[in-house]
């Protein structure tokens, strides 16, 4: 933490932590300190003045069954988001793993999604998937399956799961490959000697050894599926059918700008932030764990 | 490698099937897009819409670039640029500050300013949206490349990234340069910086797409049409209820909008690799 | 070229003392090597001459200067470092000419200083490299030419020789000296090598524990050692210590207080016709010298240094020491050199 050598300058460190604090204060500490604020009141039908409510806005939001299925909306979404995304990206990795030659180029093709944003990605799945002209509908109408997701609650969440999960395998391979060719080629072969077939070998000794990285890689996903995926539900299915898909970062916004409703909105800020505080935390904790392991 | 334990034929081949076979779910919504704008609105209303690219390539993109749906996408693509390289340049600038103010000097605050901005690291711009609006809003910079640039240079992750960078120059080269004749501010400049340099390299890459692709904040702070970013300019094209909108020119659009973020990770990957392992650690 | 005055030098860090008071004259173009082992404060004591640490109190000076208060640069001294800190992105010339651009020395001079201090470290070749590609012997002298082309008044040494292979390092120290002595600019340098600093010195300072044992000439500090501590420290293999004493006419040794004799100053003699008799353990023959280990009838473990040509005495074999009674050092409890007529009393000064 300490640098043996430092300089004796007076002003001069203040003059360079200047630009920084003042853009952290005032787009970080100001807004947050007013959501902070704001969530104790509630502003009076005529939008003139605010009435002080204290935990009122928390009470109405903990009551309120929209709220409460949002947790629940989070929830498997984030769950179902990151066991997609992590399953589908530790297979390939497996796989690109065992190539020797040419593991370079499928490591090209398989990581520019990481590129595209989350609300183009909403967009290529929903052009796929329009309920009138898209190919997969198509597809699966041609296999007598009806497809719309703006009607059908469970489709809506299928889709966004999967627009969300598509963009993030990206990631997940990148560090599961780089995870992967950590692992000493020895303690394979020592386990191969000893006998133990190749499913064996990944679940009691890869998998293990794999653990830092999964860990870490869980604790990313989460966070990405509860913040970094409002493009993807945004441009799908603006949160419905009827609340189906609105997550909890979605509700902030849509009750915060579209319904208008700034202490509601700004109490469910708060909320956020004790959970990404949480996740943050743990994350950190983590970090330091990875570095002794 | 994990599997090469054994080496059977089949072994090899399986594995390379299933590459290519994981290669081509994650390429296929891409194609279908690209394919999709190469043709027309009438190939495409009536499904199934063809699987191999059609003739239109120039003329869908020409109508993208110049009229686009609600702005014209070249107008949207100079507007992202704009932000993406402001985001990533400025906050590289502030925080290779900060983090050498935090590093190399003692100063009386410095501790408390360590952990402000550590807490910085909590908030992703999502969850203060409504507040930071009306910050922007009520210093007038709705609509203003300032107001898309400066609340998402707030955080802190660079600065955390540049001062573990800066921990491992060793003591005696910034001895050397002391007794070399060098002050903080030459050191910085001769000696730090281009020391730096492939780490700023690796971080602008992230940095540049993490711009980029932006959508939430530049949805609730542009109302002006002429300052739509490309990402959330293709929302606006989308159609809502019975619209019928031109899917041919959203398709393009859409591979406009991809273009640039792609070209960088595809292109300087090495770099893209690096910086976002370093920026996790 | 300046002479260095060191007065009362004292340094702590937080409430700890660990420079417990140095004094020391150092004339112009003198080669000083300050020796000690690791943790003694040598480096400290370099470092503070250098500006690079601060004094707690007392004063230095460089030529008629106090510098206590200034700057590096202020003082007009180089320094070369342990790890030789190179600028890695720098070219060699670059490395050498950045000082000089800092101080807006014009380009012609510039050029001729670095060209004139390659070619004396045959860096030549290599100006245009960087320093990765160079080996530790390059990267070593280019870090001695960023010290040269700043023509100071004073060259510090960090231990520059630590990371070299054994070989280079008996290269590199005639090289060294070599030049020193060429330039004529005064030298302080920093070794835990006592071999390093029998060869390099016009005079050392031995430290021990933030406090300078002795200052003197190699040969003095060798033959006349002012504490415990200096008698083994310097001097390979390191003088022999007995709790017993063994000239003649002497009684017992006071409690705490020994005796010091050097291998090479030990005969070996029949049993019964030296001092004292002796039994042998083992030899380590070496070629150009044999090492005797054994044990002294008084119970005292000892070495004795032998010609390698003489045949080896057999394992528990007797035989006895002749020893020149002026040879054998005598130290009090406290380690410091007792008896009258020692030339050298315990504050480190030479007299």
């Amino acid at each position: 933490m300490e640098k043996r050598v430092v300089f004796d300058n007076r002003w001069l460190p203040y003059l360079l932590v200047t630009p920084q604090l003042l853009v952290t204060f005032v787009f970080f500490f100001w807004p947050a300190g007013q959501a902070i604020y704001q969530s104790a009141f509630i502003p009076d039908p005529f939008g003139l003045k605010t009435q002080f409510v204290g935990f009122g806005n928390f009470e109405y939001l903990f009551g309120n069954r929209y709220y409460r299925e949002s947790f629940l909306t989070t929830a498997v979404f984030s769950v179902l988001v990151t066991v997609s995304a992590m399953s589908f990206a530790l297979w390939l990795a497996v796989l690109a793993d065992r190539v020797i030659k040419g593991s370079g180029a499928y490591r090209t093709l398989l990581i520019w999604p990481y590129a595209v944003a989350p609300a183009i990605a909403g967009v290529l799945w929903l052009f796929m998937f329009n309920p009138f002209t898209g190919i997969i509908t198509w597809a699966l109408s041609q296999m007598g399956y009806a497809w719309n997701h703006t009607l059908d609650g469970g489709q809506a969440m299928a889709l966004v799961v999967a627009a969300s999960a598509w963009k993030q395998i990206s990631y997940n391979f990148l560090f599961f490959l780089a995870g992967l060719q950590a692992i000493p080629k020895s303690v394979i072969e020592a386990a191969a000697i000893d006998g133990a077939s190749f499913w064996r070998r990944f679940w009691t000794i890869v998998f293990p050894l794999l653990s830092p990285t999964t860990f870490f890689l869980l604790v990313v996903n989460i966070i990405y599926a509860f913040f970094d995926t409002f493009g993807v539900i945004h441009t799908i299915t603006k949160g419905g059918p009827e609340q189906s898909t609105t997550i909890l970062v979605y509700k902030v916004f849509s009750d915060g700008f579209v319904g208008q409703d700034l202490g509601s909105s700004a109490a469910q800020s708060v909320v956020l932030l004790g959970l990404v505080g949480i996740l943050t935390v743990v994350q950190f904790r983590f970090i330091e764990r990875r570095v002794h392991y | 490698m994990i599997g090469m334990v054994e080496k059977r034929g089949i072994g090899t081949w399986l594995t390379h099937a299933g590459l290519i076979f994981g290669i081509a779910v994650i390429c296929f919504p891409i194609w279908i897009a690209f394919v999709a704008s190469t043709v027309t609105q009438d190939d495409l209303i009536r499904p199934p819409m063809p699987l191999l690219p059609g003739p239109h390539f120039v003329e869908n993109y020409l109508e993208a670039l110049l009229t686009g749906g609600v702005a014209p996408v070249w107008q949207m693509l100079l507007n992202s640029l704009v932000m993406a390289l402001g985001i990533t340049i400025g906050k590289i600038i502030i925080s290779l500050l900060s983090a050498y103010a935090i590093v190399y000097f003692k100063f009386r605050f410095r501790m408390l300013f360590f952990w402000l901005i550590f807490m910085t690291l909590m908030l992703p711009v999502e969850v203060r949206i409504v507040p930071t609006y009306e910050v922007v809003a009520s210093l007038g910079l709705l609509n203003s490349y300032t107001g898309l640039i400066l609340p998402l240079i707030a955080s802190a992750t660079a600065t955390f990234l540049f001062r573990q960078l800066f921990m491992t120059i060793p003591d005696e080269l910034t001895e050397a340069a002391r007794v070399d004749g060098a002050g903080p501010v030459r050191f910085f400049i001769d000696i730090l910086l281009p020391m730096s340099r492939t780490n700023i390299a690796a971080l602008f890459v992230i940095l540049f797409i993490y711009g980029w692709n932006q959508y939430l904040w530049p949805l609730l702070v542009t109302t002006d049409p002429s300052m739509n970013t490309v990402i959330m300019g293709i929302k606006q094209m989308l159609p809502t209820g019975d619209q019928t909108v031109e899917w041919p020119v959203i398709m393009a659009t859409a591979m406009l909008a991809m273009l640039p973020p792609v070209l960088v990770v595809v292109g300087m990957q090495k770099l893209f690799v690096k910086g976002l392992v370093e920026s996790e650690k | 070229m300046a002479e260095i005055k060191l007065e009362a030098i004292k340094k702590n860090y937080g409430r700890t003392e660990v420079i417990h008071g140095i004094d020391a004259e150092i004339s112009d173009g003198e080669f000083i090597v300050i020796v000690g082992p690791s943790g003694c404060g040598k480096s400290t004591l370099l470092r503070m001459v250098a500006g690079l640490e601060t004094i707690t109190s007392g004063d230095i000076h460089i030529g008629n200067r106090v510098v206590n208060k200034l700057e590096p640069r202020e003082r007009d001294i180089a320094m070369v470092f342990q790890n030789y800190a190179l600028y890695p992105h720098m070219s060699v010339f670059d490395n050498m000419a950045y000082g000089l651009k800092i101080a807006n020395v014009p380009k012609p001079e510039i050029l001729s200083r670095v060209n004139e201090a390659a070619r004396m470290l045959e860096l030549e070749p290599y100006l245009d490299r960087k320093p990765r590609q160079l080996s530790g012997g390059q990267r070593q002298r280019v870090a001695m030419g960023r010290a040269i082309v700043r023509k100071p008044a004073v060259f510090l040494f960090d231990e520059p020789l630590s990371n070299l292979d054994a070989k280079l390092r008996v290269q590199m120290r005639l090289e060294i000296k070599a030049l020193q002595r060429k330039l004529g600019v005064t030298a302080l340098y920093v070794t835990h090598d006592q071999v390093e600093a029998m060869t390099l010195a016009d005079r050392m300072i031995v430290m021990n524990a933030g406090v300078a044992e002795q200052v003197g000439a190699p040969l003095e500090v060798y033959a006349n050692p002012a504490t415990l501590f200096v008698a083994g420290f310097i001097g390979s293999p390191p003088m022999n210590v007995l709790s017993h004493d063994i000239r003649p006419g002497r009684g017992a040794l006071d409690p705490g207080a020994v005796i010091g004799v050097r291998p090479e100053h030990i005969d070996l003699v029949a049993p019964g016709a030296g001092l004292i008799d002796f039994d042998v353990a083992f030899c380590e023959p070496l070629g150009a010298e044999t090492l005797v280990h054994g044990v002294t009838a008084a119970g005292d473990k000892l070495v004795v240094r032998i010609d390698g040509e003489v045949k080896l005495p057999a394992d528990g074999t007797r035989v006895g020491l002749a020893i020149d009674p002026a040879r054998i050092l005598a130290f009090d409890a406290a380690g410091r050199r007792s008896e009258i007529g020692d030339r050298c009393d315990n504050s480190g000064s030479e007299r």
